[in-house]
């Protein structure tokens, strides 16, 4: 299990929980996880077809998923894995 | 409803003037109980737009892809006096040095220099549900009114909300 930090505004649709610890060997299969126990919750970071949202981040530890190998990045259970929403406005 | 500190919110203020005429943006931290959102403390951040364009075009199109009136190609028409952005290394250190301190992100300002604190489109439609956003409208330079806006349950609305100084 690997341990995924959503951000805090987010855990109403996960059971108010921050922490989430799902299964898996890639973010992609972090997120398939997510999104089939917690759909409300996917919709805001998926797409319809299992793709990262563009203004949605993953982080593993203090690393980027997109300066990595996307969502095939491989993770281990001593990574924190962390969601990062987009902010910006005008 | 947003309560926040009178420190939090004269450092907002503070943070605005210095900024002028750039919009200029920043966390804010504490915690959330019975749907109040109380920020104890205001964290300044860099306003990471870049006027020469950068790391944002699929973020911006996927904003003008949440519905709304505004096109990726509105969003890129205007500068940083007009425009802010947080990076994600700031988010993710302030997610992380807010859990250090026993509190969490509860939501994010910015300022609308000579504008007033209503908040645009541009801020409604990259807006995440449950937080607040706070809006300090700056008038030649001198912080002026503020007000906050959350999303509405279900709707592509922002509601202001109710300030209170504690």
């Amino acid at each position: 299990m690997v341990s995924i930090q959503i951000p805090p505004s987010l855990s109403c649709y996960a059971e108010n929980r921050e922490t989430l610890e799902l299964p898996g060997s890639t973010v992609q299969d972090l997120l398939t996880a997510l999104r089939h126990r917690f759909p409300e919750l996917g919709r805001h970071l998926l797409r319809q077809d299992g793709s990262l949202r563009p203004y949605v981040n993953v982080f593993i530890n203090d690393e980027s998923i997109r300066g990595l190998r996307q969502l095939q990045t491989p993770v281990a259970e001593t990574d924190i894995v962390t969601v990062v929403p987009s902010i910006a406005g005008g | 409803m947003l309560r926040i500190t009178k420190e939090a919110l004269s450092a907002i203020r503070e943070h605005g003037e210095q900024g002028f005429p750039e919009e200029i943006c920043g966390l804010l931290v504490g915690y959330v109980a019975d749907e109040t959102r109380t920020a104890r403390e205001a964290w300044p951040v860099e306003n990471a737009w870049d006027d020469a364009g950068g790391d944002r075009s699929d973020a911006v199109a996927s904003f003008e892809a949440k519905g709304g009136e505004v096109t990726a190609a509105d969003w890129e028409a205007e500068g940083r006096g007009r425009r802010y952005q947080v990076s994600s290394k700031d988010i993710l250190g302030g997610m992380k040095r807010a859990r250090t301190a026993g509190m969490d992100l509860v939501g994010v300002y910015h300022t609308h220099p000579n504008h007033p604190a209503i908040a645009s489109e541009y801020d409604r439609q990259a807006a995440w549900p449950e937080w607040s956003y706070l809006i300090l409208s700056v008038r030649d330079g001198k912080a002026d009114e503020v007000k906050s806006w959350v999303l509405a349950q279900d709707q592509p609305r922002f509601d202001e909300e109710e300030i209170e100084e504690i």
